[in-house]
């Protein structure tokens, strides 16, 4: 190329070459400014996942000294022959279809019933957001003080009035109800602030309008506003599936994934086994198989929601 | 389809607006009613108070002289078309349509045939299965009316619902509105802020501004017999000219005066209500105006005053002339075809009995043109 330029100065150069120059010209700029943030990515993101990936086929453990091993898929095979995988992705899939489906049925009341309000909406939707806002460290500490068996304020107020209040996250039964019921207090102001941003994007005309038309609120609520928040039911949904997957310090807080192993969900086994038994192998298994399993879940959730769509649709919207 | 009747409404937002003043009239059964005034006149306000949207601070609401101020829409079993945006976005064009009568319980055959029948009547079968975003401005408000008119409503309120499309197919929708409403005697009010919309389409209008209603009547009655200088103005297709004369004078049974320094005449019919006034508010439509240009001679016994011109509008038929009269703007409309240039000097004349006279203080109406025709206020208390 550099021996022809200085023809290419005196006569116009044809159109083709032209535009083959600037197209190598644009792709080398190209090139130059996205490579800091590739080289960021690379370094931080996709290196670590690569060597995770690597690791989970390896018997790789730090705390022993034993020279790593290939060992093909024998980390997953074990992992799924034993009961404590099977129980702690029993306990992840609890946080995803049930704490989630609670979360969006108490985001939408909170959200219809923060609409109504007509004076002071903003300060109300503003206090409701404040345990989205803590740190989960702190979320967790100030339900174990709440919830103390012995000193909580909680079972204070239980026995006082009469009941014979539960250990709450000490105990069997309620240990995971208690995980949830916090996982749900924590994260249901973010769908309510998702789905009133949908309620609010509704024009004010269309209540009225079904107003006219006769529709009474149940009609309304059931044929207007619930499939006008749809997209944002979906949404909501989508985005708390994923983080369902990532609850851990909750757990980690109160009830160390107890008592015994029955509230360990996938990120907390992952954890058990790779920084409290250094078996980097089996943990790096572990977290490609929550991988998979959160690609295909939104996928699945979000390829159902686009059928449904086009299905009613008839057409781009 | 029912009679209306207001009797001395009243609206406060709060405790500083009064958006509507001890209003009432009467619409009556299968009329085609308009409410015209500008933004802010409450006309709006008194729409959706017959609509049921909006609580009746003080005052009734009578449908077939039984009261219905405390009844739902539902109850009142009306239909309301919006300016815009008022169709149910994840439905589709007969879903819109048929939801009045999904939530009435009707059976899936007879939605389709009601639904079937308003589509062909509005011509928007075709759009059935669209959705809103899949249709135009004009495509979506025939939804909406038809949305309407499925259940036959006792009364068919309309919120500006063609201002916002564009001219030629407003022009269009007007024309259908109209028969429709004549073929379905439907009692229909239309509220609006455009005056050839009110002109067209009602039988009767009612003009607010501020709140208060200035005037009820047929359309000719309002154009031609304006109760106010307000409502000559705001009614018609161009403004009314407004003059203010000072120091009027007597001298052989006719009264002149004093208008930016130049000497004219006064109506004649003002005549008997000129006496010891002092000063009148003189007023004449556009079309009324006959432009005399240099080397020409003026028509006799009219009024006259002489300006400059500052811009002509050709408006294919007729000729638009904005005249500058010292620091007043006057409006004409030429039919004949004439050039004007930019500050050419003109003579603007009035037929005597072309001119209104207003007074200064109130603004009410005190002469016509012609001294015979009688006063419009009389008209406002009959309505």
């Amino acid at each position: 190329m550099t021996d022809i330029a200085p023809t290419l100065t005196i006569s116009r150069p044809p159109a083709g070459e032209r535009a083959k120059r600037e197209k190598a010209a644009e792709r080398r700029s190209t090139m130059i400014l996205l490579a800091p943030a590739l080289v960021f990515l690379t370094l931080m993101s996709i290196w670590p996942f690569a060597y995770l990936l690597y690791a989970s086929f390896t018997s790789y453990q730090l705390a022993i000294p034993i020279p790593i091993e290939w060992v093909g898929l024998d980390n997953f095979t074990k992992l799924m022959g034993g009961a404590r995988f099977w129980s702690s992705l029993g306990i992840t899939a609890i946080f995803a279809l049930v704490a989630v489906p609670l979360q969006i049925l108490a985001g939408l009341g909170l959200a219809m019933l923060i609409n109504s309000i007509s004076r002071g909406r903003e300060i109300y939707a503003s206090l409701f957001l404040i345990p989205m806002m803590l740190a989960p460290i702190i979320v967790g500490f100030s339900w174990n003080l709440f919830l103390n068996p012995i000193y909580g304020p909680l079972n204070a107020l239980l026995r006082s009035l009469g009941f014979q209040p539960p250990a709450w996250a000490q105990s069997p039964e309620w240990a995971l109800p208690t995980l949830v019921a916090v996982d749900v207090w924590q994260w249901t102001p973010l769908v309510m602030i998702i789905l009133l941003a949908g309620l609010r994007s509704i024009p004010p005309r269309v209540f009225e309008a079904a107003k006219v038309d006769g529709s009474n609120r149940v009609q309304t609520f059931f044929n207007i506003i619930l499939p006008m928040l749809a997209p944002y039911m979906v949404v909501a949904f989508v985005l708390r599936f994923i983080d369902s997957f990532k609850v851990f310090d909750i757990i980690y807080i109160l009830t160390r994934g107890g008592p015994g192993t029955s509230t360990q969900n996938l990120a907390y086994y992952t954890y058990d086994v790779g920084f409290s038994r250094f078996q980097f192998g089996s943990a790096g298994a572990l977290s490609i198989i929550q991988l998979v399993l959160l690609v295909v879940g939104t996928t699945v959730i979000l390829s159902a929601v686009r059928r449904r769509s086009a299905a009613g649709e008839g057409g781009s919207r | 389809m029912a009679s209306i009747e207001l009797q001395n409404v009243n609206k406060w937002y709060g405790n500083a607006i009064h958006a509507v003043r001890d209003i009432s009239f009467k619409i009556e059964d299968g009329e085609f009613f308009g409410l015209l005034g500008p933004s802010g006149s409450g006309k709006t306000s008194v729409l959706r108070m017959l609509a049921g949207l909006e609580s009746v601070t003080e005052g009734d609401i009578l449908f077939d002289g039984v009261s219905v101020t405390d009844q739902t829409p539902q109850q009142r079993n009306i239909a309301m078309v919006f300016e815009q945006n008022a169709l149910y976005p994840h439905m589709t064009a007969r879903q819109n349509i048929g939801y009045p009568l999904k939530i009435r319980g009707k059976s899936k055959d007879e939605m389709d045939k009601m639904v079937g029948d308003v589509a062909r009547m509005l011509h928007i079968d075709h759009l059935i299965d669209r959705r809103a975003s899949q249709m135009s401005g004009g495509q979506q408000q025939r939804v909406a009316i038809a949305r309407a008119l499925v259940r036959r409503p006792n009364l068919l309120c309309l919120d500006e619902p063609i201002a916002h499309l564009d001219t030629l197919l407003r022009a269009r929708l007007r024309g259908e509105l109209k028969r429709l409403q004549r073929s379905l005697g439907t009692t229909s009010v239309i509220v609006t802020h455009d005056p050839i919309e009110a002109m067209t389409m009602t039988d009767r209008l009612a003009v607010m501004r501020d709140g208060v209603l200035q005037q009820i009547g047929s359309p000719d009655d309002i154009h031609n017999r304006p109760v106010n200088a307000f409502v000559s103005q705001f009614f018609g297709l161009h403004s009314m000219n407004l003059f203010r004369v000072d120091n009027l004078k007597e001298s052989a049974g006719a009264f002149s005066g004093q208008l930016n320094g130049t000497h004219v005449d006064v109506p004649r019919s003002a005549t008997g209500y000129a006496n010891g006034l002092g000063q009148l508010l003189v007023g004449c439509r556009p079309h009324a105006v006959i432009l005399v240009k240099e080397g020409e001679t003026p028509p006799p016994d009219t009024f006259r005053l002489t300006g400059r011109v500052y811009v002509a509008e050709p408006l294919g038929e007729v000729t638009l002339v904005t005249i500058q009269v010292g620091d007043l703007t006057v409006q004409a409309l030429d039919p004949r075809k004439r050039d004007y240039a930019i500050d050419e000097e003109v003579i603007v004349t009035v037929p005597q009995s072309a001119l209104y006279a207003f007074d200064t203080g109130t603004e009410a109406t005190i002469a016509f043109g012609s001294a015979d025709e009688p006063l419009p206020t009389a008209d406002l208390k009959a309505g």
